[in-house]
């Protein structure tokens, strides 16, 4: 007890006696005191240290503790590697201070150095600063022994008491426990981490920084000293990733993972562990590192087959616990979900990067021609819009080539043969562009050129003429030699994307092209602004008429033949007319010229000649059965071998006779032998057959002789020049010769004198003859003259719809019933 | 530094306040007030008293807590008695007031909070460099929980290198509730702390005279406040068998409810004690004011005035380093006002003896604050101080 307990003694000497029993009791309560202190330290400090927490908070309370129970100013966790040290955590320095370890006098390397030292500031030496505190006592001691790195405890005092061996050995034991107990709160941290940010692993599209977290975090939860991951693909194993301070698996990669001691255990998706691995006879170590004892291998599984390894090793035998070898078990089942996430994912890349080379295949595709490499119109279109809106000075050019007679060729010699011709062609027209220019294919036969800087028409002009020579050299396709020529139609454009745009060069090119193509072969035509306006209005009128019969533009009208004696109706011509839906009333001489062209005239030829038999087969039901129905053909519908086939049909169809219709051909027709044919056909088939026109041609003998023709129709100009200049007539075709009218000094003696010819030609061919365009009372009174007995023209009527001619017939009807009546009254 | 301090007795809190504080600002010597400190009586409305006192005192920054009796120079009240104002004006301190509340909660968080706070306020427009050296007074709610935790947060903001020296507030022994104040405000379960910026090292000093009366015992169970198991028995057992083998000590002399006589010495490094007032119970646990963990190596303390009495000459000259302060500012115990018994002004005169050229200040706490060194620094049953 202390020196104030008891009372005093009654013996002599026994004061004495009293004085050295009292200090020995003070030395053995102070000794106790000590005991219990340094007991009751160490069990503080080993409480803070049992108690489950984070690491960081761990560190930080041990190092409250450590200041504590020590009286220690400054606590830190330090990390010295034998030349300095770091503070890692610390206590004491205050939040505005930067934790910096003091240089202590006479011991430079107490903090530096990673072994167990304490220190008093010797006598005479100004005391280092730390946060302000004057440090007079420190002491070092190592979290691990012997390692020449690591961490370690530093307490640091203002108070010169020395850090006595017992309070370093004390130290000692709680550093050594709380690494350990460090370790296990970072492992626990690391499955806390694993738990929550495991899934993670997933973000990794690539299979080694996937492999690398990984292994970081395996080494994190085990403490691993070397981690490896090893991927297994068909059998094969391969070395991916290693980490860790120490080298990991050995040997030579890839191998047969059936080598792989670990594999039967993998099979089956169990952990290996091998507590001493180099003590074990079990297992073939050639694999493995002469340092490793404890060694821990746990399978990626995918389907149930394993996909890859995870290693962690230790130099200390049974160094993993089984917590720990679960924990990693858990982390392999989140790396073969990320594994497999990987890898589909790197499906999917492959797959689109092949979907790219295909895009750009057909992008290129779709832009360029297949069989000559050439860009196509839509690029041609592209390119034209982007340098109309450009800010380029000049003008764009366009030229639109047409190869002439290429169908031909190409039915000739196969199509292989016009595939051959077209990549020469191509070959030779890029000689004659320039660098910057576009030659495109668009089709067919059919090339442009793109010229983006032009000074004007000119250059378009010489850069067709440049091709129309390019292409003069004839053609070797196969064994024979082919001459081929162009149709090409050019123009410039201004840049000025408001008001012109690729679609309109290239309709305004084409324009110019046909335009070529009518002068003749082997042409350029190139057009201003205004000269391509005109030519693409007749090209959109030209499209127009393709569709005018689906529109239901197109009308037959009805012009009355009549007996020049007695106006009799003896039958009708039927003519065509186009009533554009914009345009209004469309000349046939524009319009039936666009239908040969465009080939339509084939259907609406067929369409006006079925209309007007069946319009005939009605007239002949109500009136007259002996009305006859003339209805011109085109040289066009002659060129189709069933034509005379289908015309029976139609007359049929509408329950006429043959013989009551009239199919007017021109004079300028082309006189072939599948021409006669067709007419011959038709005639033996009952058909007659007119020529129109007549007197204006070849005028001919032969040419009669030919065919066979029962009616020649006199032309309204030879009629018209019997008497002096008609009245035009718009519903009328103008002649091809442009002669309309006889003109003034014309006279009209030549002009009767030809019908004179033509009636007598008629007469000794024995045929009958019918007088257009009569408009007047003379003109009739000099045809009977002449001895012509059937005309038409205004004077009797016009050409009118079905409707109106059916009055006119019924009224003709009428008259004469009265005409009778009277002459029956008369004769009552 | 100038200083002045008033009292008031009146039962009136405002009036109470108010002429306290006209009394502390009329002895300033016409210096600009800086801080106030005011320790009180619970019987106050306190709301009501700061009131009264900053009619006089203004905006100047006011702290201080509710006590178990305070003096100023050889003025000593005893619990429920009155209120006494401090006022700090001229000198080359700065001061920065602030609270943080929820000391039952997180108590570290209010630490750090009302330091970082404290530190902040004390900056002044025009303030050249920041004064290279500090300290900070604490007061904190005296039963609002872990003294120490508080400690530790300031601890963390500040460091080793900023000494804090303060008490846990009491209310007249009423063990009922406890107050801190901060500028107008009276706040329970909080604290509340000054920084003191300073241009030389301030020392804060601590001393109990207390001595050991056992063997040492480690305390085998503990749960906060409550010590349930000394040595593998019963708390209170053990605690009777030790006393009873030192003498026939009163155990609670003159009223106390807490031991008077023994306390609990927690054993530090240097062989000294951190003194833990226990007060006992009819149940058997021991009840202390800090919270002493598992495993603590304690030792039964005994004292008797004479030997509180000596070390108060020790912990003045401590404080007073340089000679020149003019304030001495002290946080006495309650245990040790008890353990004087009605003879407590004493130790009070005792300190003006041995500081005659300081202003002596203080007041009886729930608890005592001292860190010097480490994080520990709460106190029971010892004397604190700091001279300004």
């Amino acid at each position: 007890m202390t020196p104030r307990s008891g009372g005093g003694s009654g013996r002599p000497g026994g004061n004495n006696e009293v004085k050295v029993i009292r200090g020995q009791l003070e030395l053995a309560t102070k000794a106790a005191q000590q005991v219990y202190r340094d007991s009751s330290r160490l069990i503080r400090l080993l409480a803070v240290i049992g108690d489950p927490a984070a690491p960081d908070v761990l560190v930080d309370r041990i190092l409250g503790a450590l200041s504590e129970v020590f009286s220690a100013d400054l606590t830190c966790l330090i990390y010295s590697d034998g030349e300095v040290g770091e503070i890692i955590a610390a206590r004491g320095f205050g939040e505005n201070e930067v934790p910096r370890l003091p240089l202590l006098p006479g011991a430079a390397e107490l903090l530096s150095r990673n072994s167990l030292a304490a220190w008093v500031c010797p006598e005479g030496e100004v005391p280092p600063e730390a946060a302000g505190v004057p440090i007079r006592s420190a002491a070092h001691i190592p979290l691990a022994d012997g390692a020449p790195a690591g961490e370690g405890l530093v307490l640091l005092r203002s108070d010169n008491f020395a850090f006595s061996l017992g309070e370093l050995q004390m130290l000692q034991s709680v550093a050594a426990r709380l690494r350990a107990s460090l370790e296990e709160a970072e492992r626990r941290e690391a499955i806390e981490r694993l738990a929550r940010t495991g899934h993670q692993l997933t973000r990794h599209l690539e299979t080694e920084p996937l492999l690398e977290e990984a292994l970081g975090l395996l080494r994190d939860m085990t403490g691993a000293e070397a981690t490896s991951a090893i991927t297994i693909d068909d059998g094969i194993a391969s070395l991916r990733v290693e980490t860790g301070t120490r080298s990991g698996v050995r040997g030579t990669w890839p191998a047969p993972a059936e080598d792989l001691m670990t594999w039967p255990f993998a099979l089956r998706g169990e952990a290996f562990v091998q507590d001493d691995v180099q003590s074990s006879t079990a297992v073939s170590r050639s694999r493995v590192p002469e340092w490793m004892r404890n060694m821990v291998c746990v399978p990626v599984l995918q389907d149930g087959a394993p996909i890859a390894l995870l290693y962690a090793g230790h130099s200390r035998p049974g160094f993993f616990s089984r917590p720990t070898i679960e924990a990693a078990a858990v982390l392999a089942g989140y790396v073969g979900a990320a594994l497999v996430n990987a890898r589909l994912y790197n499906a999917l890349v492959d797959s689109e990067s092949q979907l790219r080379l295909l895009t750009d295949e057909l992008r290129r595709r779709a832009t360029h021609d297949s069989l000559t490499g050439l860009a196509n119109r839509d690029l041609a279109r592209q390119l034209l819009d982007a340098s109309l809106a450009s800010d380029d000075t000049g003008l764009v050019g366009l030229l639109f080539c047409d190869l002439d007679k290429f169908k031909a060729i190409n039915d000739r010699l196969g199509h292989e043969a016009g595939d051959d011709l077209l990549c020469q062609v191509a070959a030779r027209l890029q000689s004659c562009v320039r660098s910057g220019d576009l030659l495109a294919r668009l089709g067919g036969d059919e090339f442009l050129i793109v010229l983006p800087t032009v000074a004007g028409l000119e250059v378009v002009t010489e850069v067709g003429h440049r091709v129309l020579g390019a292409l003069a050299e004839p053609f070797q396709l196969g064994e024979e030699r082919v001459q081929v020529a162009a149709s090409i139609g050019g123009v410039v454009g201004e840049r000025d994307p408001d008001q012109i745009q690729a679609v309109d060069l290239l309709r305004d090119a084409d324009a110019a092209m046909y335009a070529a193509k009518n002068r003749g072969r082997g042409r350029v035509e190139v057009f201003d602004r205004f000269t391509a306006q005109k030519a693409v209005d007749y090209l959109s009128l030209r499209e127009d008429m393709l569709t005018a019969l689906d529109r239901n533009e197109l009308q037959v009208h009805y012009q009355p033949i009549v007996d020049l004696l007695d106006e009799r109706v003896t039958g009708f011509e039927a003519l065509l007319r186009w009533n554009h839906r914009d345009l209004g009333s469309v000349s046939p001489a524009v319009f039936i010229p666009m239908a040969e062209e465009t080939g339509a005239i084939i259907k609406i030829g067929a369409w006006v000649l079925a209309d007007a038999c069946r319009q005939l087969a009605e007239w002949h039901r109500e009136f007259d059965g002996s009305l006859s129905m003339a209805v011109n053909i085109s040289p066009i519908q002659l060129l189709d071998p069933a034509f005379a086939e289908k015309c029976l049909r139609t007359i049929q169809a509408a329950g006429l006779r043959t013989r009551q219709v009239w199919l007017e051909v021109t004079e300028s027709l082309e006189v072939t032998d599948q021409l006669t044919d067709q007419l011959r056909q038709l005639r033996d088939l009952g058909v007659r057959v007119a020529m129109d026109d007549f007197g204006m041609s070849y005028s001919n003998l032969g040419y009669l002789k030919h065919l066979p023709v029962e009616r020649l129709k006199i032309d309204r100009t030879f009629v018209a020049g019997l008497v002096h200049a008609p009245r035009d007539d718009p519903g009328v075709i103008p002649t091809q010769t442009g002669r309309r009218g006889s003109g003034p000094g014309s006279g009209g003696g030549m002009d009767r004198g030809i019908v004179r010819a033509i009636l007598a030609i008629a007469e000794s061919a024995g045929m009958s003859v019918v007088a257009e365009g009569i408009e007047t009372e003379e003109q009739r009174r000099v045809l009977i003259e002449l001895g012509c007995r059937q005309g038409q023209g205004f004077l009797f009527a016009r050409p009118m719809r079905a409707e109106a001619a059916s009055s006119l017939l019924a009224e003709a009807d009428r008259l004469l019933v009265e005409a009778a009546e009277n002459a029956v009254g008369r004769l009552i | 530094m100038k200083s002045g301090t008033g009292t008031s007795e009146l039962s009136d809190a405002q009036m109470a306040g108010r002429e306290a504080a006209i009394a502390a600002t009329q002895t300033l010597d016409g210096a600009t007030p800086l801080l106030v400190i005011v320790y009180a009586s619970v019987r106050y409305d306190l709301v009501e008293l700061l009131a009264g006192i900053r009619e006089v005192t203004g905006e100047t920054p006011l702290t201080g807590m509710t006590s178990c009796g305070h003096f100023s120079g050889d003025t000593v009240a005893g619990p429920d008695q009155g209120v006494i104002v401090l006022v700090l004006g001229g000198g080359e301190y700065r001061f920065g007031v602030a609270a943080a509340s929820g000391m039952g909660a997180d108590p570290e968080a209010v630490g750090t909070t009302l330091a970082r706070a404290a530190k902040v306020a004390a900056k002044r427009p025009g303030d050249a460099a920041e004064l290279p050296h500090a300290a900070m007074i604490l007061f904190t709610d005296g039963l609002g929980g872990d003294q120490q935790a508080v400690l530790t947060g300031v601890h963390r903001v500040f460091g080793a290198a900023v000494p804090v020296v303060g008490g846990a507030a009491g209310d007249d022994r009423k063990m009922q509730r406890t107050s801190v104040f901060c500028n107008g405000e009276v706040l329970t379960d909080a604290a509340v702390g000054v920084w003191i910026g300073s241009p030389r090292p301030l020392l804060v000093a601590s001393a109990h005279g207390w001595t050991p009366v056992s063997l040492p015992v480690v305390i085998t169970s503990s749960q906060g406040s409550v010590i349930h198991e000394i040595a593998g028995r019963s708390a209170a057992e053990v605690f009777h068998e030790l006393a009873a083998a030192d003498s026939e000590k009163p155990l609670h002399a003159n009223g106390a409810i807490w031991q008077t006589s023994y306390s609990l010495g927690l054993i530090e490094p240097d062989g000294g004690h951190l003194i833990r007032a226990v007060f006992l119970t009819p149940e058997g646990p021991i009840n202390t004011f800090t919270p002493i963990p598992t495993y603590s190596a304690v030792q039964l303390m005994s004292a008797d005035p004479g030997t509180l009495l000596e070390v108060v000459d020790d912990v003045v000259a401590e404080a007073l380093v340089y000679g020149d302060e003019s304030v001495l500012l002290a946080f006495d115990c309650i245990g040790r006002m008890d353990t004087f018994g009605d003879d407590y002004p004493a130790e009070i005169v005792r300190m003006i003896a041995a500081a005659p050229n300081a202003r002596c200040f203080g007041s009886y706490t729930y608890g005592e604050f001292a860190r010097a060194r480490g994080v520990g620094g709460v106190h029971n049953a010892t004397l604190t101080t700091l001279a300004l």
